[in-house]
């Protein structure tokens, strides 16, 4: 057993931190150290490195603040196909364009009829240009399956649009045709727990932003003559963040390192737990703040926005909990 | 990051299994918690049955009594003892706290000479810091140790301590230059319970097992009781809460009371409400963390990494997990658990609720832990941010 970072895990680390530090388009800056393929199945072209990879690299982009989930939407929606065109995945890999993974966390909004089209519009997704979507659609005898479009095939609108301030992308469906998917149950959960681990990923290292924002502001903030850390209530709520995201982080590793190895850990409670710690986090960073924090542009005003949106992108805490309960 | 427990551990933790369940142990036990000796329960003879079987110093060296093996054999050996319903404190305290610490910096021939016979329960070692003026604020330790002759005079007093009354040695912090500042003058001695002028005094405890009170009154001690040198206890006694701060024991009792509630809670085919499945799932998820933070600790340690703060938090985890889960099990079992009759786990859970207050007090106040945590992490060494 070893819980220090692997050489990979290190050296992906520090490449992200430096590809983050740029000033271009974060998906083109990232594809140019292999990101978008890194966890991709080999079959796909992908260089399957897993979620123990995958995680530092989320971690990292969340603590950056630049979610990219796009990313993570390309990443869940090849964990669900068998094949994909070349030029296709030559965008994805490039980070020119990407997937996204409509109607897997909630009641699918999106119907198919008899013929196999498509209607209905799609949750709030991430910015992106889009270049396939991964639908789950419900039909007509109320069961729901998954399905592939392509947004340039057919009558698919992609609208850009805002979720809670942020930029976001609404897919329509007008009737657009559908090729229906062979994944099997376990293929989608497993796929379903990828995603929940990356996001709990992203949400861990937001977290620890939201609190390192909050720490630099309290050691030189000072109040009543001395900095505001210096109050108990202060540094132990920081120091209470800072030690819990250490032992979630642990356990979100851990779940990343089983996954790997064909396990089925409790995503479901490893995002939970991501979540409700992340919330706490940027919650506590606005308050530590006071009114500065409240400035539409600070940092943790950005970290707020970010986590609370985020935070429920792949489901509710509590629903996630119910879902863990039933596991245990 | 790699997860995986190497192999002798997992054999390991199959021989622990094995002794455990043999009926001897088991006659042993029944004797502990029959308390025949009107007190905890001497746990002694049942560890040096386990001693025997090489069970009790997995990760210390051969030539001292141990099996050469990592960390992950004291975490498996630590679930086993709470799962058997082995009572863990005196095994803690003896080999996990001041072995360890002797191990790591005593001389070699203390190593020699008490390493092995700790690793057999031959010896066992309880821990006197506490005094009745200061509790665990160390720096405010009165009890003196005058040099005389070729040894040293010690008086004073120190109190609620734990299996003081099973140890054959305790180690000992104490006060040798009133001079210097409070940290300076402090020095540690490995004091025999049995030299002329120690007293021993149960006080009963709210939980099952009692705390002590000690009186030192002119008690001599040779030069070879020392511990390090004069004036460096304060140092030794920081190393020796890097080491026993993991928060295993405390992981471990957590991890076992969570499953005996769930068993219980589900027993007769009930199905728990979903708001006590939800509680239950989160617990599961928190005592995890707490065994993979202390499980953290371990391997610094074991890679020569002590540090007080990683441990500080640990402990912080691992206690507060626990006790959570000892007042849910009230929850989840309902008041039944204030009866528990005869059914060994629904005892087990009516202990850890009258223990449960002190888990987050002895061992470091989880106040004490966040300040330390908080003064290595939070204050000043702070990000540049906007």
């Amino acid at each position: 057993m070893d819980l220090r970072l692997d050489p990979l895990q290190q050296r992906l680390r520090e490449a992200v931190d430096t590809v983050l530090t740029g000033t271009g388009d974060p998906s083109a800056q990232l594809a140019a150290i292999g990101v978008p393929a890194l966890n991709a199945p080999e079959d796909l072209g992908g260089l399957a490195l897993g979620l123990a990879a995958d995680a530092v690299v989320n971690e990292r982009l969340g603590y950056a603040l630049e979610p990219l989930g796009a990313y993570r939407a390309t990443a869940h929606a090849l964990d669900l196909l068998d094949h994909c065109p070349g030029d296709t995945l030559a965008e994805l890999y490039a980070g020119e364009r990407h997937a996204v993974v409509i109607g897997a966390h909630g009641p699918a909004t999106v119907r198919v009829d008899a013929d196999g089209r498509l209607r209905g519009t799609s949750e709030p997704l991430p910015r992106a240009a889009v270049a396939l979507c991964v639908v789950r659609a419900a039909g007509d005898d109320g069961t729901t399956g998954w399905y592939l479009a392509h947004p340039h095939t057919g009558p698919v609108t992609v609208e850009p649009t805002e979720h809670f301030g942020l930029p976001a992308t609404r897919v329509r469906f007008d009737g657009a045709a559908a090729q229906p998917l062979t994944a099997d149950d376990d293929r989608t959960r497993r796929a379903l727990g990828a995603a929940r681990l990356r996001q709990a990923a992203l949400l861990l290292g937001m977290a620890d932003r939201a609190v390192d924002v909050a720490r630099a502001h309290v050691n030189t903030r000072i109040q009543s003559g001395k900095p505001l850390v210096e109050r108990q209530t202060v540094a132990h709520r920081l120091a209470l963040l800072m030690g819990e995201a250490d032992g979630w982080r642990l356990l979100l590793h851990r779940a990343a390192w089983d996954h790997d190895r064909g396990g089925h850990p409790a995503a479901a409670a490893v995002l939970a737990v991501a979540a409700e710690h992340a919330q706490s986090a940027c919650r506590t960073a606005l308050q530590l703040h006071g009114v500065r924090g409240m400035l539409a542009h600070s940092t943790a005003a950005t970290a707020y926005r970010l986590i609370t949106a985020e935070s429920v992108r792949l489901g509710r805490p509590d629903t996630l909990w119910l879902e863990a309960a039933d596991a245990t | 990051m790699d997860f995986e427990v190497p192999p002798n551990s997992a054999d390991f933790a199959a021989e622990a299994d094995a002794v455990l369940s043999a009926p001897r142990t088991r006659q042993l036990l029944q004797d502990v918690l029959d308390r025949k000796d009107g007190m905890d329960g001497d746990v002694r003879p049942l560890y040096r049955h386990l001693g025997e079987a090489g069970l009790l110093a997995p990760a210390w060296p051969v030539e001292y009594g141990g099996r050469g093996a990592d960390f992950t054999a004291t975490v498996a050996l630590l679930e086993r003892l709470v799962a058997h319903r082995i009572p863990q404190n005196l095994y803690c305290i003896s080999v996990l706290n001041v072995g360890s610490l002797i191990l790591a910096s005593g001389s070699e021939q203390q190593r020699k000479t008490l390493l092995p016979a700790m690793a057999i329960t031959d010896l066992a070692a309880c821990i006197l810091f506490t005094e009745p003026g200061n509790g665990s604020d160390l720096a405010g330790i009165t009890t003196t140790a005058v040099p005389d002759g070729d040894g040293w005079v010690i008086n004073g007093r120190k109190t609620y301590n734990l299996k003081s009354g099973y140890a054959d040695l305790a180690l000992c912090a104490v006060r040798t230059d009133p001079q210097g500042s409070q940290y300076q003058g402090l020095t540690l001695f490995l004091v025999p319970l049995d030299t002329p002028g120690v007293t021993i005094r149960p006080i009963p405890s709210l939980a099952n097992e009692q705390f002590n009170d000690i009186r030192f009154t002119d008690v001599r001690v040779d030069q070879d009781a020392l511990f390090g040198r004069p004036g460096e206890g304060w140092s030794l006694i920081t190393q020796m809460f890097a080491a026993e701060r993991t928060g295993l024991d405390y992981y471990a009792r957590g991890k076992h009371w969570l499953d005996t509630a769930a068993r219980l809670a589900a027993a007769d085919g009930r199905r728990a409400s979903d708001a006590l499945r939800v509680d239950l799932a989160r617990h599961r998820a928190r005592i995890e963390a707490s065994g993979l933070l202390s499980c953290q600790v371990l391997q610094n340690l074991q890679d020569g990494r002590p540090d007080i703060a990683e441990s500080s938090f640990a402990k912080w985890h691992c206690s507060e997990s626990a006790q959570r889960i000892a007042w849910w099990a009230l929850d989840a079992v309902g008041p039944d658990l204030l009866d528990p009759g005869t059914d060994p786990g629904a005892q087990t859970l009516e202990a850890a609720l009258r223990e449960a207050p002190g888990m987050t007090i002895s061992g470091g106040a989880s106040e004490v832990m966040l300040d330390i945590a908080a003064n290595a992490r939070v204050i000043g060494n702070a990000p540049t941010e906007g």
